[in-house]
């Protein structure tokens, strides 16, 4: 009986066996993957002063030099395989596109858009003149600038928009938000503006604000994004304001399907009313849709957005 | 006694249960490729890849997975000379598949009944070449009508080769492969998405003398080992090869359609 007992258990025990899942033989060879670049900046547009330059180590035994250009003028070169960053340093509101050559028994070549923000304005400026001295009051929320790299307010005022403006008052302290201007003639039509100072002098003017009247605009920017280059999305856009009229252009990102990019990323800050294109190359990924919205602002501080438009990375 | 024979019933009954289980679950339905692996075909040996050069359909039976990279995963990349026509899933957004012939994106589509994050929903991709105009279908959608290609074409599963080198590999399972040297029909095709485990109505059919490949990658679970040369299972001399990363690996799974 006892006998019998244990084979039954055997019988169970075999029953009972769970089998694993084997790996497939690894043994297959084509392991080969070419060298990739992958030159980024982790912090474009994020700085007034500076972009950070990454990329991927070489770290072959054919290594021979890193060299970064612009405008076919050598900004760094190495022949340290472990060198593999650079900090380039820039002015607000620039944008700059890099060439990197990374040399070994193959040449290896990309390229990087990368660009500094401008210095932050002054917003939401708002001026009233009082009807009964024409004292003029204005407000307005301080600059994001941080203390130590602040200087001044410095604030403008103009009888003619066709004409330069005049400084009329300068303020030291970054948490002022308001100001009366109190050398007025009744029932003129005085323009303000104010420039957000910085250490070595760069300055970011607000848009321009009326005592008298709100000057409204309909303005229109339309933008078109690329889904066949690698690594990056190249924007494109335009508008119907002139020189005169146009303040800057912000724009906006998300990888979200259906919401709103201006939501999300704040991407870039252009000022430059000639440029009408970028190179997204901020941490786009391969094959990634992405959602770009274009913020159109004229020198009234009018706001106007485009459709939302995708572009893809080529994968 | 008599207590003790009936526990031991009950034991060896339950037991059975399982047994049987076990017979249902015996084979393995799919490879998992995990970012790591990628399929080749050949045809008599190793050495000399298969080239379609006329009408040919190619089908594959496939899930996604869900994948936190940021790099779009290519189920199938059909390579020519001048051509690479590459057929990727949007890594963000989970119904939308992406083509491109080389840097041209020439078809961006969402469909409802898609989604590539989960891995037990197995869809089927068409590729159809007559007359030198390619369709691509998933399922029963048409994501490509009449694209001109006249090349000498090579297929590629589970990757984007590009210079040689495999890059945008799937995440996911590979459940079956199917290669016909004909332009199957669109009631055929029909057919395969109402039935997915038959290839045809009839033993009869026409269109079964033009499989030159199938693969169904259901193997026996108690096989210890397997290799990643895998022949067509009607013996014909034609093989696919399963390739891997450094460092990755692929596994035999059990979950299938």
């Amino acid at each position: 009986m006892k006998s019998k007992l244990i084979l039954i258990y055997f019988i169970i025990f075999c029953a009972c066996e769970k089998t694993s899942n084997p790996l497939i033989n690894q043994d297959s060879g084509e392991t080969n993957i070419s060298y990739d670049i992958d030159f980024e900046s982790l912090n474009t547009g994020m700085a007034s002063n500076q972009c950070s330059l990454v990329w991927n180590m070489y770290d072959s035994e054919d290594f021979q030099s890193y060299q970064l250009n612009f405008n076919q003028s050598i900004l760094f070169e190495s022949n340290i395989a472990n060198d593999n960053s650079y900090t380039l340093e820039m002015n607000p509101a620039t944008f700059k596109k890099i060439f990197i050559n990374v040399n070994g028994d193959y040449a290896y070549f990309d390229s990087l858009e990368v660009y500094t923000r401008p210095i932050y304005p002054i917003t939401n400026l708002s001026t009233a003149a009082n009807a009964n001295n024409w004292h003029t009051t204005m407000y307005w929320n301080k600059s994001k600038e941080s203390v130590d790299n602040f200087n001044a307010y410095q604030i403008y005022r103009s009888t003619n928009l066709n004409q330069d403006f005049n400084l009329i008052a300068e303020l030291s302290n970054i948490n002022d938000s308001t100001f009366v201007d109190s050398l007025t003639i009744w029932g003129v039509e005085y323009f303000y503006k104010i420039n957000t100072v910085v250490n070595e002098d760069f300055f970011r003017s607000s848009t321009i604000k009326s005592n008298v009247y709100d000057y409204e605009n309909t303005n229109e920017i339309s933008v078109t994004a690329s889904s066949n280059l690698i690594d990056r999305v190249r924007l494109n856009w335009e508008h119907n304001l002139s020189e005169e009229e146009f303040y800057s252009i912000e724009i906006y990102r998300t990888d979200e399907q259906f919401s709103n990019p201006c939501e999300d990323l704040l991407l870039a800050t252009i000022i430059n009313y000639q440029k009408l294109t970028l190179d997204d190359s901020f941490l786009v990924g391969d094959g990634i849709t992405w959602f770009y919205k274009l913020k159109l602002i004229d020198k009234f501080g009018n706001v106007n957005y485009s459709e939302i438009e995708s572009g893809i990375t080529y994968p | 006694m008599i207590n003790k024979f009936l526990i031991l019933i009950f034991i060896f009954f339950l037991s059975c249960i399982d047994l049987y289980t076990n017979d249902e679950n015996a084979y393995y339905e799919s490879i998992h490729v995990q970012g790591g692996g990628w399929f080749k075909f050949y045809e008599n040996n190793l050495n000399q890849e298969l080239e379609m050069d006329n009408n040919f359909t190619a089908q594959v039976w496939f899930s996604g997975q869900n994948d936190s990279s940021d790099e779009a995963n290519c189920i199938v990349n059909i390579l020519g000379l001048n051509s690479s026509i590459s057929i990727f899933r949007n890594p963000n957004i989970d119904n939308q598949i992406l083509v491109y012939d080389h840097t041209s994106l020439i078809a961006e589509i969402e469909l409802d009944n898609l989604n590539f994050n989960q891995s037990e929903i197995f869809n089927l991709i068409t590729i159809k070449r007559e007359s030198n105009q390619i369709d691509i279908l998933v399922n029963e959608n048409l994501l490509i009508n009449d694209y001109e290609n006249d090349e000498i074409v090579k297929i590629i599963v589970a990757a984007d080769l590009k210079n040689g080198n495999p890059e945008n590999l799937w995440y996911g399972y590979i459940d079956e492969i199917r290669l016909w040297n004909e332009a199957l029909s669109d009631s055929i095709i029909f057919f395969h998405n109402q039935y997915p485990s038959k290839i045809s109505a009839s033993y009869n059919d026409n269109h079964l003398n033009n499989l030159i490949g199938l693969w169904d990658f259901r193997l026996d679970m108690y096989q210890s080992s397997f290799d990643n040369t895998f022949q067509d299972i009607n013996q014909n001399l034609i093989y696919t090869n399963l390739y891997t990363l450094e460092t990755f690996e692929n596994i035999m799974s059990e979950n299938g359609r």
